[in-house]
């Protein structure tokens, strides 16, 4: 038990102190793309300013409204950050080191992620305030929809490699990183994890100009910070995830073997890469319309997706390649 | 009022020429043929490659299976013999226990059917 | 520990079916029927059903409990008639109790579920004895393909059940169809 605790803890620690330097790594390249300097006075080169920006927030009153629900108000942030942090059971590091190497780690990536729902409709819900509870509607119909090609993107891909685990899936990767033979589906991909993670230009959930900030408008301080982290590793965990379905995972190309260390650090390497993307679309691209953002997911990547489907399973039938 | 001459704003002979409201970008990059037939090239490459992984992979697993087929009868027969040891100290620790009882067959089914009954509860070796 | 919680699971879903039952609120009864989804696929994880465990989290909780949820978080429902009416949620009990009792005790009592109560728990862990079945039954030949829980159920599926898959199938398409041809407006001859 204490064991168990101890490596929960191994892997948790890093993962909100990357977290915290994600924030950073956005705020930094942003600027860089506007040509600003962004933070630089917390530390050697603002490299302390998230964890400045989390102390602000955890010595700033809790404003709880006083219609709301206060049970589920707390609970909701809470239940965000629990789920996004609990899909890092599941995920490989390196060879043979994981936490738990399921053979249904995929199913239960996927279930975690969509039961992350839960916590925008009851955080908008329980602040008994129109504009969150429409907030809330509105991004959890946005994270329902999106999950559909998402699903549909990762049966392809499992139905590829003929594994519903993590590891098998990356070890398939060593004959070829699935990204050469599914190139127009990663670029789906990369539209789907954009809508999933609230991220520009799909950020509605948030959009603070025209429509108030979303589900989480009446959170405050400490409440928020949960939001704002929970939001932060559920990018991470699509980037890692990009990373092992798309990039080999921890795979070193060209056959070069290579220490547990090395294979994690590599790991990371392809992550940031994913990240670094996240953050360049948000720099560049503008804010779709909600509308778009249905008509995109339901009439092109949806249908797309499952044109994919029978296309791929009836090309790995014909040619008798089914890998089981 | 009616009689008045009016005149009415017209076009001028020939009309206007349409306005140009669509944006003016040269056109950049490859054309949209030639990004799907690169696609379906390289996609058609990767799906070869992955052909032949999961053809080894297939191998791979075809060698595992006969490996552990070669290996049944002798964990078949490393049970059974496991199975009679078992017996036989069962019938033992009975006769051990029931020495005194007079008239106990020992070995004989409790169960009232001359058929063989699996035993539902077996003895772990103590620590 | 896992035994335990095979114990304690069940009679916590069954909590949480009773609040569901008697919470006034919509909301929060939608809420207790995801704690016992919860609840029942993790009963159904220690089971070693990992796969229908999953699914029910995927389907029940992912999808169906969020539309519900959705849906009923858009009804204009006033929560001082809600308090109200207390009283005559409390006249169903009666009912409740006649049905439910039966199906405890068909439960509890019949032999299926005979092995696993709590007392043969206490009764065989005290003893010393393991109550694992018979080591000479194991048969090796069986054992040597290890079969995952899914491929189990999907040799299943379309080896012994494919018509009923089929026809499940086609409940599926009937019930999208469906409400797309309720929708239909016919007196004004446009489908959109």
């Amino acid at each position: 038990m204490l064991f168990f605790l101890l490596e929960s803890f191994i892997i948790l620690l890093p993962l909100l102190g990357s977290i915290a330097f994600m924030t950073l790594a956005e705020r930094k390249v942003m600027a860089s793309m506007q040509r600003r300097v962004g933070p630089n006075v917390v530390g050697f080169y603002g490299t302390l300013q998230p964890f400045a920006d989390g102390l602000k927030l955890l010595l700033k009153e809790a404003v709880i409204p006083s219609h709301a629900n206060k049970v589920i108000f707390l609970v909701s942030p809470f239940i965000t950050l629990s789920l996004a942090l609990m899909g890092w059971a599941a995920i490989p590091f390196a060879k043979g080191t994981a936490l738990a190497d399921l053979s249904l780690g995929v199913l239960f990536l996927m279930a975690v992620s969509s039961l992350g729902v839960y916590g925008v409709l009851l955080a908008g819900w329980s602040a008994n305030s129109k504009y969150a509870f429409l907030g809330s509607l509105r991004s959890s119909a946005q994270l329902v929809s999106y999950e559909l090609p998402l699903a549909m993107v990762i049966l392809i891909i499992v139905s590829i490699t003929g594994s519903l685990s993590f590891l098998q899936i990356v070890e398939f990767q060593q004959g070829v990183w699935l990204i050469i033979p599914l190139l127009p589906l990663s670029l789906v991909w990369f539209i789907i994890i954009l809508a999933e993670t609230n991220r520009a230009p799909f950020d509605l959930p948030e959009s603070e100009s025209e429509l108030v900030a979303g589900f989480m408008v009446e959170h405050s301080a400490f409440p928020f910070a949960f939001f704002f982290l929970g939001e932060y590793a559920s990018i991470l965990i699509m980037s890692v995830l990009t990373s092992i379905f798309f990039f080999g995972g921890y795979l070193i190309p060209f056959g070069i073997s290579s220490s547990p260390f090395l294979q994690s650090f590599v790991l990371g390497l392809k992550s940031s890469l994913v990240f670094f993307f996240f953050i360049w679309v948000r720099a560049t691209l503008p804010r779709v319309r909600f509308d778009q953002l249905m008509v995109l997911c339901w009439c092109s990547l949806l249908p797309l997706g499952f044109a994919f489907f029978v296309l791929i399973i009836c090309t790995l039938v014909a040619f008798e390649a089914t890998s089981y | 009022m009616a009689s008045t001459l009016q005149t009415q704003d017209s076009p001028r002979p020939g009309g206007f020429p349409a306005i140009r409201y669509k944006r003016n970008i040269p056109k950049r990059g490859p054309s949209g043929l030639v990004i799907l037939t690169g696609l379906t090239a390289i996609s058609t490459l990767g799906f070869y490659w992955a052909s032949q992984t999961i053809q080894e992979l297939r191998e791979l697993k075809r060698e595992r299976i006969w490996s552990r087929i070669y290996l049944v009868p002798m964990l078949q027969a490393e049970l059974d013999r496991d199975s009679y040891r078992r017996t036989r100290a069962s019938l033992q620790r009975e006769a051990e226990i029931m020495k005194d009882v007079p008239d106990w067959k020992v070995g004989e089914s409790v169960y009232n059917t001359k058929r063989y009954v699996p035993p539902s509860v077996f003895v772990l070796p103590e620590k | 520990m896992n035994v335990f919680l095979l114990e304690i699971l069940p009679f916590v879903a069954v909590i949480f079916a009773i609040s569901l039952l008697t919470a006034l609120n919509p909301i929060l009864a939608v809420l207790f029927l995801i704690a016992v989804f919860i609840t029942v696929s993790a009963y159904l994880a220690l089971l070693g059903l990992t796969f229908l465990a999953l699914s029910y989290l995927i389907i029940y909780v992912g999808a169906i409990a969020i539309l519900f949820l959705f849906v009923i978080m858009m009804l204009d429902i006033k929560l001082a008639e809600l308090s109200s009416s207390g009283e005559e949620a409390s006249k169903v009990y009666p009912v409740a109790f006649l049905i439910g009792t039966p199906f405890l005790w068909t439960l509890t009592g019949s032999p299926l579920f005979r092995g696993d109560t709590l007392y043969s728990w206490f009764d065989l862990t005290t003893l010393g004895i393991a109550h694992i079945s018979d080591p000479s039954a194991l048969q090796w030949t069986n054992l040597f393909a290890a079969f995952s829980n899914i491929h189990s159920l999907g040799v299943c599926l379309y080896t012994v059940y494919p018509l009923w898959l089929i026809y499940a199938g086609i409940i599926l398409l009937l019930a999208i169809i469906g409400p797309i041809i309720l929708c239909l407006d016919k007196t004004s001859g446009s489908t959109s």
